[in-house]
């Protein structure tokens, strides 16, 4: 019963092609309303005040975060929920993580949200509770990242790191990119140099309690001592047209 | 740049009647009556291929399992 | 002679020599120039696979061309499909033994050994990727190949083709999986790998594609079968997520480091398009393509209702690719993503179930079998699960239902639910059908293992779901409890404290399930060396009880 009479293949070759341009269409179109509209529709991101593209510093230490998966455990997204703005602060915007590539808002917190880090904790504590956590959080899960003060910063392809960003949108000048080498050796030592000038509410100092190196710990803290710092919510209006999505 | 209101109003739109039109394509497919036949043959392809479960070495090579008429 | 000399065969061998001698002289020259660790090992990986792919078409050389048919019947490339099967067996054990050290790590973060390389962070990923993409994807791959050619009665298109597909597919596991270790990311979950491993997926998936696609117009029956559209579909949704999701742009060419094209909240609307994605197409659309050729295939019966499985898969297809928003519900992407992300989720219930029914009541008037056939058994009890995990989904995707469950282990539960139960017995029944029918046995070399298998798994999906429902939803309630002042009751680390128990207990689970896949592994071993267990010379296919 299974057998047909000799076709010719051209149905059978037009029949697959069929089915397979079929698919596509049908899988495209759920894409295509979500996301297109979220580059096209003006209010998709709200006007901020104070967000500016990461130090060299705070990108290298990023890329640590990166390297290290910290993402598989900790979320960078305060929900717009009550018992979340208590525990962590304002709720976050999406111009907060508009030079995010990629963004790091993260689906699971076996450890806290880290969208408001910034400042909660002082260098020390850091200091101590990467290298082992339980000596701060004795009931910490956290693994301990004792290597991190122990190597060197390797950040010799900085500037090109951030020249691919630049490439994706982030809108790093042509002054902020030479100096990139300057600019991550002054926010590692205590003098900072002409760095605010170029980069707004950054602080410079030594990090790590290493002033004779620059390690991937001083990178770290200075990423994780900015978080959710630079919007000024004094001036941010909820109830701005472009701002009610 | 396209304002949310304009794209809301077509997807609520046009974008709804595209919508149903190909989920009617869909389900005539499926249950016109004159295709009935090739659906309930397509149903029987796994199982009218000659070597099914107990074809291994030592056995009698007979087509199939349960429909040993495949045709073939 | 010299007609010989530009016939097909040569022509494609001289083909084969440029291409891989082009990609061995890249590979040289991505090693010369590596800038970073992970570039210099991934350059002598690549020169490695090209090297023993030059080696490889030279041992082939003179050997007549394979016959497309023997007897009048077709001649199916079986060796690929048991090179699949073999994969699929190695890289279960591996991905389930990394999640069991992961899974101990979280209870007993001493494990982590204040160590780069297998901290929990580093070691996720391989863990993710090696059951999705290494098992999973091999599951589907040698199922796929097997499928469309018995359901078409024809060989599989393209020889050499399918080989590249297979050994290329598993480079890319090794790729992705030793770049994790060293470090190199995009950061992306369920996309971890960097730019340069990405593109190589996309060469092979096209290859996939192009066997896939050419079996299929060059087949003998009339009527596609239901099965290879799933299968189709899943290789070309994943061909659209890859590409979309992994746009980049790398630091330099001989730099392992790339940023994301994207970012923020477009960024994470894409990255939750792919990732809720995956699960629609890699971890679904793919496995009911499986469903609907062995289940029919070992209970000896037709689907239930060929009508429905086309309702479904349209419906399916359509409706999954919207959901991704769910994942997203109280962040900064738009209230209106988030509603129809929410809609669509719930909409999702529907051709989740109908499959369902559809795979269930092919066993209707036959529900004997479940008694006497542990594979079958093994097979509808994935059915089930898979019912299970796709009214969960929609029920966790409601928003007031996510602000709870998200961000916690209710979250991983119910991604085990459908990975260790519907994604890995599905595959588990797939292997047992496929090996004795590749491998021309009687009978998989023990029928009571296969029991104990399906028993010790099933205990311990039940440990680990069990487990992360009650701490998932524990730790939500923690997170949002008042104290009678108005006050947060619990810090955080009060929540962590007591996931401790539970991440013990789910620990214990995936001991029991990977304790079962070893159980498989040495019942494969044996069966494929040909031994048959003594108590078992029963007849064949009726089983003796």
């Amino acid at each position: 019963m299974a057998s047909t009479p000799k076709l010719s293949h051209e149905p059978f070759e037009k029949r697959s092609i069929l089915l397979l341009v079929g698919i596509l269409i049908v899988v495209a179109i759920g894409g295509i309303v979500e996301i297109v509209p979220l580059f096209l529709v003006q209010s998709t991101i709200e006007k901020v005040q104070g967000m500016r593209p990461y130090t060299p510093l705070e990108l290298a230490g990023r890329n640590i975060y990166l390297r290290e998966g910290c993402y598989n455990c900790h979320s960078q997204m305060v929900r717009s929920l009550r018992s979340e703005v208590e525990r962590y602060g304002h709720y976050s915007l999406a111009a907060e993580s508009m030079y995010d590539h990629p963004f790091q808002w993260g689906s699971k917190r076996t450890g806290p949200d880290l969208a408001r880090l910034g400042g909660k904790y002082s260098d020390d504590w850091h200091r101590i509770h990467m290298a082992n956590p339980r000596a701060i959080v004795p009931e910490s899960i956290m693994p301990g990242y004792p290597f991190l003060v122990e190597t060197k910063l390797d950040y010799d392809n900085i500037d090109k790191v951030m020249i691919a960003n630049r490439r994706a949108g982030v809108p790093y000048t042509d002054a902020q990119i030479a100096n990139a080498h300057a600019d991550l050796r002054a926010q590692a030592s205590a003098d900072g140099g002409d760095l605010a000038e170029r980069y707004n509410k950054a602080t410079a100092r030594d990090w790590d309690g290493k002033p004779d190196q620059i390690t991937e710990l001083d990178a770290l803290i200075a990423y994780m001592q900015m978080l959710g710092t630079l919007v000024d919510f004094e001036s941010y209006d909820v109830d701005a047209s472009d701002n009610r999505r | 740049m396209v304002s949310y209101e304009a794209f809301s109003r077509f997807a609520g739109t046009w974008g709804l009647v595209l919508l149903v039109v190909m989920f009617v394509i869909a389900l005539a497919y499926a249950l016109w009556p004159s295709n009935q036949d090739k659906f309930n043959r397509a149903a029987r392809n796994p199982l009218d291929d000659e070597r099914g479960p107990d074809a291994y070495e030592d056995a009698d090579r007979q087509p199939g399992n349960g429909d040993a008429g495949s045709g073939r | 002679m010299a007609h010989s000399l530009v016939s097909a065969p040569n022509l494609s061998r001289f083909a084969s020599y440029l291409v891989f001698g082009a990609g061995a002289l890249m590979s040289l020259v991505l090693w010369a120039f590596a800038e970073d660790q992970t570039m210099t090992v991934h350059a002598m990986l690549f020169l490695a696979f090209f090297l023993a792919a030059i080696y490889w078409v030279a041992g082939r050389q003179g050997r007549p061309p394979v016959a497309q048919e023997v007897d009048g019947k077709p001649n199916y490339n079986e060796a690929v499909v048991k090179a699949g099967v073999i994969a699929t067996v190695v890289w279960g054990l591996v991905g389930f033994s990394v999640g069991v050290v992961i899974a101990w790590q979280l209870a007993f973060p001493a494990l982590n050994f204040d160590t780069s390389f297998i901290n929990f962070g580093r070691l996720r990923p391989v863990h993710t990727s090696a059951v999705i993409f290494a098992f999973g994807g091999n599951a589907l791959i040698a199922t796929s190949l097997y499928c469309v050619q018995r359901t078409n009665r024809t060989r599989l298109f393209g020889d050499g083709l399918a080989w590249f597909v297979f050994w290329g597919y598993q480079l890319f596991i090794v790729l992705a999986a030793t770049s994790y270790l060293m470090g190199a990311t995009q950061g992306r979950e369920y996309a971890e790998p960097e730019w340069h491993v990405d593109l190589w997926l996309t060469l092979v998936w096209v290859c996939y594609l192009l066997v896939f696609l050419g079996t299929l117009i060059k087949r003998k029956e009339s009527h596609i079968y239901v099965a290879n559209w799933f299968y189709l579909a899943f290789i070309v949704t994943i061909a659209m997520l890859h590409l979309g999701n992994n746009m980049a742009v790398p630091v330099s060419l001989f730099s392992s480091k790339s940023v994301s094209l994207f970012s923020g909240v477009q960024d994470a609307m894409i990255q939750w398009w792919y990732g809720h994605n995956a699960v629609g197409f890699f971890l679904t659309a793919g496995f009911l393509g499986m469903m609907y050729y062995f289940v029919p295939k070992r209970a000896e019966r037709p689907v239930y209702s060929y009508r429905l499985s086309i309702i479904h898969f349209w419906a399916l297809i359509f409706l999954y690719i919207w959901a991704g928003p769910h994942h997203l519900h109280y962040t900064a992407l738009p209230d209106w993503a988030q509603t129809l992300g929410m809609f669509f989720s719930i909409m999702l219930w529907m051709p989740s179930w109908g499959g369902m029914i559809n795979g269930l009541m092919t066993l209707a008037g036959a529900w004997d079998k479940l008694r006497t056939d542990p594979v079958i058994r093994m097979l509808i009890v994935s059915v089930a699960f898979y019912g299970m995990s796709t009214f969960e989904g929609p029920v966790m995707s409601i928003k007031q239902v996510n602000s709870l469950s998200h961000y916690t282990d209710w979250t991983v539960g119910h991604v085990h639910s459908g990975a260790l139960g519907w994604v890995g017995f599905v595959s588990f029944g797939a292997v047992y059908c496929l090996v004795p029918w590749l491998w021309k046995r009687r009978e998989m070399f023990s029928k009571r293992l296969i029991e104990w298998h399906f028993w010790i798994a099933t205990a311990g999906i039940l440990l680990y779901i069990t487990a992360m429902w009650v701490s998932g939803i524990m730790q939500g309630l923690m997170w949002r409890a008042h104290d009678e002042l108005g006050f947060l009751q619990y810090s955080f680390v009060e929540t962590v404290e007591a996931m401790h128990p539970y991440y013990v207990i789910r620990a214990l689970g995936g001991v029991l399930y990977l304790t079962g896949a070893g159980i498989m592994a040495y019942n494969v071993y044996m069966t494929i060396r040909g031994r048959e267990a003594a108590t078992q010379a029963a007849p064949k296919a009726v089983p003796a009880e």
